[in-house]
């Protein structure tokens, strides 16, 4: 994974974990927030922890941080067990989702808030200030008070006040989640920047794919309490582990079959709906098992029936719409009575006029065959 | 019009209502200032004479004195009580706690007659002599609701996540309490101890009962009514009546403006 130098590590032996979560569990009542969650966050790597909302995430946050205790399991940071520390004696500092600036005090003392704490000179607390305002580019706003400022703003300054104590781990719960789409983007490749530049490993909470896949080093994908699978951003787009992943990131075309035969090294899955035959690499699957085939939109081609590319998979259809974005088209093919696929298209494609009969093709090696969990239950 | 002559209905109703409200009020301020040495018509003239003889009596000096001195003891004692139970009301959710806010709460509607009856044999009953401080008891005792009520509102409106970040940059949970919680609450308890001075400052029911010999101000005027009205009894009723004015116009300040504004 990651970019494991930096000086976080300067003092760890080698091999230890920023944060080590253990098979932690957390159940509030009756729902299980969090069901044996493991995961490593590598020094100064970028983690996002990556999920739908009320999968758990700001649970296992807040047990990092330590304003919740796990149930079962433990947490080190930097191979020191926290589980009985209090927040205040946690080497973590955490960036709440809403801000949490203290709306009595002005920026500079909400930022030197843990520097008085620690009775550090005052000459000193307003160098280090002004060295955190200029690293997240809001110099010179120390007189101002919290309602003063923009929402971009305060989310800085909460930045700020987090870092000036210098924590080797930094947690954020949806930091950017308040803020405008243009915004929101300059504030990822802000965080970034300040990450590479601090060496500080992040442990980032998101619910939006797009903006883990953009930021992170490793990705822990997290579903009903428990982690669906995790990797580089690379692994987990093109290789999904399971139905959900491949739903969750990014955009997937998922279509029930089952396994009318397999070599070990390929398999050939009849669909469920229309009957078509896909073929895919077999990645484990027995014959008669029901699966899932997914197939990435950008992999689909759409051509008139019979135009040979070399595709193993071609399925006839139907052109029923379209849909510009921009620098992409997408357009939706039914290839079975309820079978709509979804293809991606560039602008300079020849156009196709709706409801004209056309063909799908894909290559064998952009499909992957993921075991279908639902299908026991489903019928 | 018929909308000129309602509107003129109108206007008559409520100067009705304010006469009938403020004349009293107005009349008892007035005659406070009045040279002459009873309390009726025609004004004979601005004069202090009301004010030096209710100060130069030694028992309204006494009264007064015992009337700031529950009224400053009630209003640390609740302060300190009713803030620390506020917070411990809003931040543990437990039945244990529910129960006792339902307690917490109750002197608010009992009759004061009754709360005065009641503590004045509960003192007979433990042997306690009735005195200034069993005067204090009963008015903390009916006062410390608001305080709590007031105080846990504010509390109650209070990001949590405030108090975790402080938490969270390194402060103990009573620095956190000190530097964060306690300033961002004190207006709101501010305002709840100037109505507890108010209140305390011109209850006369359960001080009556529960104070023994040691009279406060309004009991040293309701014990003087009952021998024949002194126009230095209008001195001391204006100085209750501006004191409670003045803390409940504060009050106001600090709850209403900047409380419910935030
Ligand atoms: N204090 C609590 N009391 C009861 N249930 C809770 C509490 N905190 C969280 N939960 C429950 O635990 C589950 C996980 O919640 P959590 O806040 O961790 O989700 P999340 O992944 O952060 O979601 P979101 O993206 O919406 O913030 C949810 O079902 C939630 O209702
Ligand atoms: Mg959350």
């Amino acid at each position: 994974m990651g970019t494991g130098t930096g000086r976080v590590t300067r003092d760890d032996p080698a091999g230890e974990a920023a944060i080590a979560v253990e098979g932690v569990c957390k159940r509030f009542g009756t729902t299980t927030a969090l069901d044996g969650v493991s995961l490593r966050v590598e020094p100064g790597t970028f983690v996002s922890l990556l999920g739908p909302s009320g999968c758990g995430k700001t649970t296992l946050l807040r047990i990092i941080g330590g304003f919740e205790h796990a149930d079962a399991g433990s947490i080190s940071i930097h191979g020191v067990r926290v589980d009985r520390l209090p927040p205040n004696r946690r080497p973590v500092n955490t960036v709440f989702q809403r801000y949490a600036l203290f709306p009595h005090k002005s920026i500079f003392e909400n930022i030197a808030f843990p520097l008085a704490l620690q009775r550090v000179p005052r000459a000193e607390q307003r160098a280090r200030v002004a060295e955190m305002l200029d690293l997240v580019r809001l110099p010179g706003i120390e007189a101002r008070s919290p309602a003063q400022l923009s929402g971009g703003q305060a989310q800085r300054v909460a930045l700020a006040r987090a870092l000036i104590g210098r924590p080797r781990v930094l947690l954020l719960d949806e930091p950017l989640a308040a803020l405008d789409l243009k915004l929101r983007k300059a504030m990822q490749l802000e965080l970034r920047r300040i990450q590479e530049e601090l060496g500080t490993s992040f442990l980032y909470v998101t619910h939006d794919q797009e903006e883990a896949l953009t930021m992170s080093d490793w990705i822990v994908l997290m579903s009903e309490g428990r982690i669906a699978q995790q990797g580089t951003p690379a692994e987990v787009y093109e290789r999904p582990a399971n139905v959900f992943a491949s739903g969750f990131i990014g955009e997937a075309n998922l279509l029930p079959g089952i396994v009318a035969a397999t070599d070990g090294t390929t398999a050939r899955v009849r669909l469920a709906d229309g009957g078509a035959e896909v073929t895919a690499p077999a990645n484990g699957v027995r014959s008669d098992q029901p699966v899932v085939v997914s197939v990435r939109p950008e992999r689909l081609r759409i051509g008139r029936a019979g135009s040979a590319n070399g595709a193993e998979n071609r399925i006839p259809g139907r052109l029923t719409r379209r849909v510009f974005l921009g620098n992409i088209r997408r357009e939706f093919v039914a290839i079975g009575p309820d079978l709509v696929l979804v293809a991606q298209r560039g602008v300079d494609a020849e156009p196709i006029p709706n409801g004209e009969p056309v063909e799908v093709s894909w290559q064998a090696a952009n499909t992957i065959l993921l075991p279908d969990e639902g299908a026991s239950h489903g019928g | 019009m018929t909308g000129g002559r309602s509107h003129l209905v109108w206007w008559l109703l409520v100067g009705a209502t304010l006469l009938f409200l403020f004349a009293p009020v107005a009349v008892v301020l007035l005659f406070s200032f009045n040279a002459a040495s009873t309390t009726s018509l025609p004004f004979a003239g601005f004069s202090l004479r009301w004010y030096e003889r209710a100060f130069g009596d030694h028992q309204f000096v006494v009264a007064l004195l015992n009337s700031v001195k529950v009224a400053i003891v009630v209003a640390i004692f609740t302060a300190v009580v009713g803030t620390s139970a506020a917070f411990a009301l809003s931040r543990r959710r437990s039945r244990w706690l529910d129960l006792f806010s339902s307690f917490v709460t109750a002197p608010l509607i009992l009759p004061t007659l009754f709360l005065g009856i009641a503590l004045l044999s509960f003192y007979t009953q433990i042997g306690l002599r009735p005195w200034l401080g069993t005067a204090m008891i009963g008015h903390a005792l009916v006062t410390l609701p608001f305080v709590v009520l007031i105080v846990n509102a504010r509390l109650m409106r209070l990001d949590r996540s405030i108090e975790e970040a402080a938490r969270d940059l390194g402060a103990t949970p009573f620095q956190s309490f000190r530097l964060i919680v306690l300033p961002l609450v004190a207006p709101a308890l501010l305002g709840a101890i100037l109505i507890v001075v108010a209140w305390s400052f011109d209850e006369l029911v359960i001080t009556f009962f529960t104070s023994g010999g040691d009279a406060t101000l309004p009991v040293r005027i309701w014990g003087m009514l009952r021998r024949g009205i002194d126009p230095s009894v209008n001195a001391m009723a204006s100085i209750i009546l501006l004191t409670t004015i003045a803390c409940t116009l504060l009050a106001g300040r600090f709850i209403s403006g900047r409380e419910i504004a935030r």
